[in-house]
């Protein structure tokens, strides 16, 4: 039976286990270092953070704020108040514009515009002449606006006839406005 | 029997005594790698915690900083605002579209309107229906209707719509039917009651855009129109300001 003993070392070996373990050493003072030197560092970020400092800033313009609370009310009130003025101011001009385009499109003399109906979109005119130039000229003055496509999507023509107790031409047109 | 009894003697003192000798071949690593694992440990549980703390507390004061240049940029707007101007365009506002159904401030519109038009005014009537209804005229707003007959055709119909437009409190007009003498509008006069308003710090104050603010000044002019002319009173007087208990 072979003797081992342990306790037995070549002189390699004392080497290697030493150098084995001053890289342990080594790594345990890195580790070591590592971990006091990051912990420390962390912990004074973390104090230093300026949260505290913001939160005082804050604190103190809320309050400066709360002075003109009322001041703040009431732009808010005037900003909604103004938006939906916008929207219906916008509503008019169409209207006007169309009584603008349909009172331009009269001849000078011996026409009548009869009835003009505006009911949101829709567009009923009536208008009679004894002269059957002056509808013309009528007719293609909004057969102009209407191709522009600024005023009228639809223009049509519903009716045109003669009356012989009144001696003039009656003409219907129905339009849609954009 | 005794033979047994002898090979677990023999491996009992097998492992001590390897434990020993291992023990004292490598005591010196002992003490290095408890701190190694003490430090991996500590970098684990706490290092990494307080790495998360630091990265959120960035994220934090990021949040802060940006809440606190709107509370600043809020403050600026809200101290340069004059007492006098944001209560001009309070009323303004309210007149232009007022809080609640304006028979004075509506008849007076009409009345100036016809007048500088120069058209007559025959009969009106409004159609208020219910007094707790609202029509909404297609708008979202509550309004009130009114039907007026003009002693007027086309002409004389379209300068009073001009002028109509030109008078507070603000109106549309939803048909408008004309012949050769006379013509009948249907005008929707809109109101819009105050609904609560709430106060958030941390949302920036929007100012108005330039079409909103163009349209303002449109209705500061005739409003100041109205006023010096002494046409149009404002249709809530005091009762604007005590909106907000002033």
């Amino acid at each position: 039976m072979s003797e081992i003993n342990l306790l037995s070392q070549k002189e390699g070996v004392v080497t290697d286990k030493g150098k084995a373990l001053r890289i342990v050493r080594l790594t345990a003072i890195l580790f070591l270092l590592f971990t006091a030197l990051s912990s420390v560092i962390l912990f004074l970020l973390n104090v230093n953070s300026g949260i505290s400092e913001l939160d005082q800033e804050e604190k103190g313009l809320i309050q400066n704020l709360s002075s003109y609370q009322q001041k703040q009310l009431k732009f808010l009130v005037v900003n909604d108040r103004v938006k939906s003025i916008l929207t219906l101011a916008e509503k008019n001009v169409i209207t006007d514009k169309i009584i603008s385009v349909v009172a331009q499109a009269v001849p000078s003399e011996n026409f009548f515009i009869d009835t003009l109906v505006i009911e949101n979109k829709s567009i009923l005119i009536t208008v009679s002449s004894p002269s059957l130039l002056n509808m013309d000229s009528f007719i293609s003055a909004l057969v102009k606006e209407a191709a522009s496509k600024k005023t009228f999507k639809k223009l049509k023509l519903d009716n045109l006839s003669f009356s012989d107790v009144t001696k003039r031409y009656n003409l219907t047109l129905s339009a849609e406005s954009l | 029997m005794s033979q047994e009894i002898n090979i677990r003697n023999i491996k009992f003192e097998f492992d001590q005594s390897l434990v020993r000798i291992l023990y004292y071949r490598y005591k010196a690593f002992i003490v290095p790698s408890i701190v190694i694992a003490v430090c991996f440990i500590l970098f684990i549980t706490v290092i990494i915690g307080q790495l998360q703390e630091v990265i959120s507390n960035k994220n934090v004061v990021q949040a802060q900083k940006e809440k606190l240049a709107i509370l600043k940029g809020n403050l600026t707007l809200l101290s340069a605002l004059s007492d006098e101007n944001i209560d001009k365009q309070i009323r303004v506002t309210t007149t232009a579209l007022p809080i609640e159904k304006d028979f004075g401030g509506i008849l007076n519109g009409i009345g100036l309107a016809a007048s500088r038009a120069n058209v007559g005014l025959g009969d009106y009537e409004f159609q208020v229906g219910d007094l707790a209804s609202k029509t909404t005229g297609g708008s979202g707003l509550p309004s009130l209707q009114l039907t007026i007959i003009l002693k007027d055709g086309i002409i004389g119909t379209q300068r009073f719509i001009q002028e109509l437009e030109k008078t507070l409190p603000i109106a549309t007009i939803s048909t408008v039917e004309i012949s050769r003498t006379n013509s009948s509008l249907l005008l929707l006069f809109y109101y819009k009651p105050q609904p609560p308003i709430r106060i958030n710090n941390e949302a920036p104050i929007k100012t108005l855009s330039s079409a909103e603010n163009d349209a303002y000044n449109k209705y500061a002019t005739l409003y100041t129109i109205s006023t010096t002319a002494n046409f149009v009173a404002n249709p809530l007087g005091s009762q604007s300001a005590d909106l907000f208990g002033l």
